[in-house]
């Protein structure tokens, strides 16, 4: 599990006018990582379009956009916090739009790693402090060591 | 032991549907009993449902049609937020079940 919190797939800032910009620059972190297939961006976001990943958390929004396991060559969570929060369709009531400050965006295997994976995620997901830190991180260290108690048993 | 069955739908059968899983496994041990979950995805619902038997339906991805038995919403299971009222509807579904 060590190598979930990657510093390559965690970017502070980014510049995104709306979901497709985002999930597009995590999907080339991603790729140039070499921890996905090529394709893994366009079937992400035709799944989004399909089956969005916004959460409504009680102060804060945010996302988990992935797909399915065919695309993945390592399980990975790539750690994004927008400039502003990026608007995205909530998972379930797609009418209902989130803003989204956190943007984790997943590649997973199938099997018991990627449960594992699933069980650490969510519990940032509930994490309304850890999130909350998350949003208003200023570097990619401070995201490192945010997360690393729950990602990397820090 | 108890077991409930459950079906967890989300949009790949992967993800969501696994969090709602080990969230719901975590519920049945919490209150002594056993959840059985199988993930799919919206699109495999009836024929998982024509397949074998559930005794809910939790799901993460709108799913469309009728069905005879309960239909939760589990988006919550995955927030936290509204997870008691989950929690209360797996309950009263669990309390049904024959041991």
């Amino acid at each position: 599990m060590g190598e979930l919190l990657d510093k390559s797939l965690i970017e502070v800032g980014v510049d995104a006018e709306n979901w497709e910009d985002i999930i597009s620059y995590g999907s080339d972190l991603l790729l140039k990582k070499g921890n996905v297939k090529e394709g893994y961006k366009e079937k992400v976001i035709e799944r989004e379009h399909q089956f969005p990943t916004g959460l409504a958390g009680k102060h804060m929004g945010i996302a988990i956009p992935h797909t399915s396991a065919e695309y993945t060559l390592k399980p990975s969570v790539c750690v994004l916090i927008p400039k502003k929060p990026v608007a995205f369709h909530a998972m379930a009531s797609e009418a209902d739009m989130i803003d989204a400050s956190v943007v984790l965006q997943l590649a997973v295997k199938n099997g018991d790693m990627q449960l594992e994976m699933l069980r650490r995620v969510a519990r940032i997901l509930q994490d309304e402090e850890l999130l909350a830190h998350l949003m208003k991180a200023k570097d990619k260290q401070e995201v490192i060591r945010l997360l690393a108690p729950i990602l990397e048993d820090k | 032991m108890k077991k409930l069955r459950v079906l967890s739908v989300c949009g790949s059968g992967t993800v969501s549907s696994s969090m709602i899983s080990q969230k719901l496994g975590d519920i049945g041990s919490d209150h002594g009993f056993q959840v059985e979950a199988v993930e799919v995805n919206a699109n495999q619902v009836k024929d998982a449902l024509a397949a074998g038997n559930y005794d809910c339906i939790c799901y993460a991805s709108p799913i469309h049609g009728e069905f005879s038995i309960p239909v939760i919403n589990g988006i919550g299971l995955l927030t936290g937020i509204g997870e008691e009222e989950i929690e209360e509807e797996i309950l009263k579904i669990a309390d049904k079940l024959e041991e």
